[in-house]
């Protein structure tokens, strides 16, 4: 059972709310235009030779908006019975796997585009330093309802330092 | 330390420290003034006979200026620091200790015992000789989150450490009476208060240590390889009959020629970098108080320096063979404290500086009971990384193993630098599967096991997926073990 967590479209595991994938093509966009829309007067004011630069940077930027879809669908979490697990990435997949009873605190995190689409981010603090159980674009009730129970459970089974 | 009960600007119940600490905390502005004053001075005269000359020469005038002039300094330092004593005091309150100094500008710090994770005594080299020391207490958090309380006779140092620990062992009762922290390991003998564990060790031992490291081989490899090539010039000829002493003497210019100052400034940094680490683990020995569960670390050459790691907070060890250490079998142990993660440094998470193999076993197996309450037992599975790994680590696969053991997780890499991590079951705070493309088209995957902060990162490498299935449901019955 639990090797299936390496594939991506497992429907075991709950994908989270499908409008991240537009929130992280908003801010995509934030990065990629400005930067295309000089080079591209750079091109065309200045030397032709910048030209097919543009046009590279635009690819780029046209199969970033396509991999954010390809992440944002990847990025899924199951409330197992003992433990939280937090998946996220096709090709470099990661699963972490956070027991109820290590869990410290849960910090709720709400960006201005986030917030504009309803969504927060759910970050599940343990005493680990490399643990990265980080759980973005939760519907903004369901990420409340979400720390709530998993405090509850973290009390319930939680563990000494 | 003056009395306690002393009225003043510090208030009741707080205690002073003392009355040499501005003096002690300034020691090392002034002398970094004092030394920038006879720098100037030095730079000023071009020889040190027109000073002198300066002075005797000119009458009574100069000297008597210069002698008022430094009899006030030390008269504005000592009302200064007379002052700055009179507001300096700690404070063991009901729940916390608090430290505070300052008249104009007050500043006060406070640690909650229930927060605190350790107690150091250190002797720093100028308090040292006044026979003083520091009482550092630190508490969960970040880079700059312990409390120093300085300086106090070692006396009441020890005084200061022992009440902090009660404070805090009385409060943890009072909060949570579970009686697996209070009640030591069922194998330990309860009569003797700390048992010896390692050290000193010895300093031959930890000479070699200090000294063959990969400085040394940057050191030796150059001229090595200038002779090499010269050599090599001169058996075919490319050099015209060069000599072997011709060679020899082109080595030597080679080397200094490639900047003196250079190779002067590496060895002055090598020898610097040696000195340091000899400084700090000279006679390092290491003890368990078995009683009250802790282990006490004494080590230093210049400055002192005790600490006591509570065994209930050791999260992870391990055992490191450097690849220049091998032919010596040679090892250093480090570990994982809850609560040093911000610290960092080398100093409070080496656990050996330097042992032989088996001795380290023994350590690590001795603490790894002591954490546990479990004796030695045998492992009950292994798994290895499969023969295809080869082609993602060529070198290490072959020392890339997991074995289970009723009291811990047993984790080996490397293989110039040979890794061998311990974690007792019920610390590991989660864990991470990873598989990136080329992992995922040899069917292999990664086991990241996620622990508190410090050296020791565990990451079960290259594990065939049926294995790491295997790892996983063992994590997941484990977990509260």
């Amino acid at each position: 059972m639990p090797l299936d967590l390496l594939d991506p479209d497992n429907p075991a595991l709950t994908p989270v709310s499908p409008k991240l994938a537009a929130v992280r093509r908003i801010s995509a966009c934030l990065w990629f235009i400005p930067p295309l829309i000089a080079l591209a007067a750079l091109g065309l004011f200045l030397h032709p030779m910048l030209l097919p630069a543009t046009a590279a940077v635009a690819l780029l930027f046209v199969w970033v908006l396509w991999l954010v879809g390809r992440q944002v669908s990847a990025h899924r979490y199951r409330e197992d019975v003992e433990d939280m697990i937090v998946a996220r990435g096709r090709w470099w997949r990661s699963v972490t796997v956070v027991p109820y009873g290590r869990i410290q605190f849960i910090d709720i995190d709400e960006g201005p585009i986030l917030r504009a689409f309803g969504l927060a981010t759910v970050k599940l603090n343990t005493a680990s330093a490399t643990s990265d159980a980080q759980l973005s674009g939760l519907p903004r009730a369901e990420a409340r309802a979400l720390r709530e129970r998993l405090s509850d459970r973290a009390r319930e089974r939680m563990a000494g330092l | 330390m003056s009395d306690p009960g002393q009225a003043g600007p510090i208030g009741p119940g707080r205690r002073r420290v003392h009355p040499a600490t501005p003096l002690l905390s300034a020691g090392r502005l002034l002398a970094a003034a004092v030394a920038v004053i006879v720098f100037n001075v030095v730079q000023q005269s071009t020889f040190p006979g027109d000073l002198i000359a300066l002075v005797t020469g000119s009458g009574p005038a100069i000297p008597l200026a210069i002698a008022g002039i430094a009899l006030l300094a030390a008269a504005v330092v000592a009302v200064l620091s007379w002052v700055s004593w009179r507001y300096r005091f700690f404070e063991l309150a009901d729940d916390e200790v608090r430290i505070g100094s300052g008249w104009l500008v007050r500043s006060r710090r406070t640690a909650r015992f229930d927060r605190v994770q350790a107690v150091d005594v250190n002797q720093p080299l100028l308090a040292r000789l006044m026979g003083l020391g520091e009482v550092k207490v630190e508490t969960a958090g970040g880079d700059d989150s312990d409390l120093t309380i300085r300086f106090l006779s070692m006396d009441d140092c020890r005084a200061v450490r022992a009440a902090v620990l009660a404070a805090k062992r009385d409060i943890e009762a009072d909060h949570s009476p579970s009686p697996a922290d209070s009640a030591p390991p069922p194998d330990s003998p309860p009569a003797h208060e700390t048992v010896p564990l390692h050290g000193p060790v010895p300093p031959p031992r930890l000479f070699g240590s200090v000294v063959i490291g990969p400085g040394i081989l940057l050191l030796i490899l150059p001229p090595i390889i200038f002779a090499v090539s010269f050599a090599a010039m001169a058996a075919f000829g490319v050099g015209r009959g060069v000599t072997v002493g011709q060679a020899l003497a082109m080595t030597f210019g080679a080397v200094a020629g490639t900047s003196f100052i250079g190779v002067a400034v590496f060895v002055f940094g090598l020898v610097a970098s040696m000195w340091q680490k000899w400084n700090r683990f000279h006679g390092f020995t290491l003890s368990a108080d078995d009683r009250h569960g802790r282990l006490h670390i004494s080590a230093g050459l210049t400055s002192t320096r005790r600490q006591t790691i509570p065994v209930r907070r050791v999260h992870a060890l391990q055992i490191i063979e450097p690849a220049w250490w091998q032919p010596l079998h040679w090892a250093t142990v480090h570990l994982n404290v809850a609560g040093y993660a911000g610290e960092g440094s080398e100093v409070s998470t080496t656990l050996l500086p330097v042992a032989p193999l088996p001795d380290a076993d023994a350590v690590v197996d001795g603490l790894i009971g002591r954490v546990t309450g479990l004796r030695h037992q045998p492992s009950e599975a292994k798994w290895a990384s499969p023969k295809r790994s080869v082609w993602l680590s060529p070198i290490d696969w072959r020392n890339q193993t997991v074995r289970i053991t009723p009291r811990a997780l047993v984790v080996t890499s490397g293989r110039l630098r040979r890794l061998r991590s311990v974690i007792p079951w019920s610390r590991i705070q989660g864990h991470t599967l990873r598989q990136g493309p080329l992992s995922r088209a040899l069917s292999l995957v990664d086991v990241r096991v996620d622990l508190v902060g410090g050296p020791v990162s565990v990451t079960a490498a290259q594990l065939a997926p049926d294995d790491a299935q295997r790892l996983m449901r063992v994590l997941d019955e484990r977990r509260g073990a």
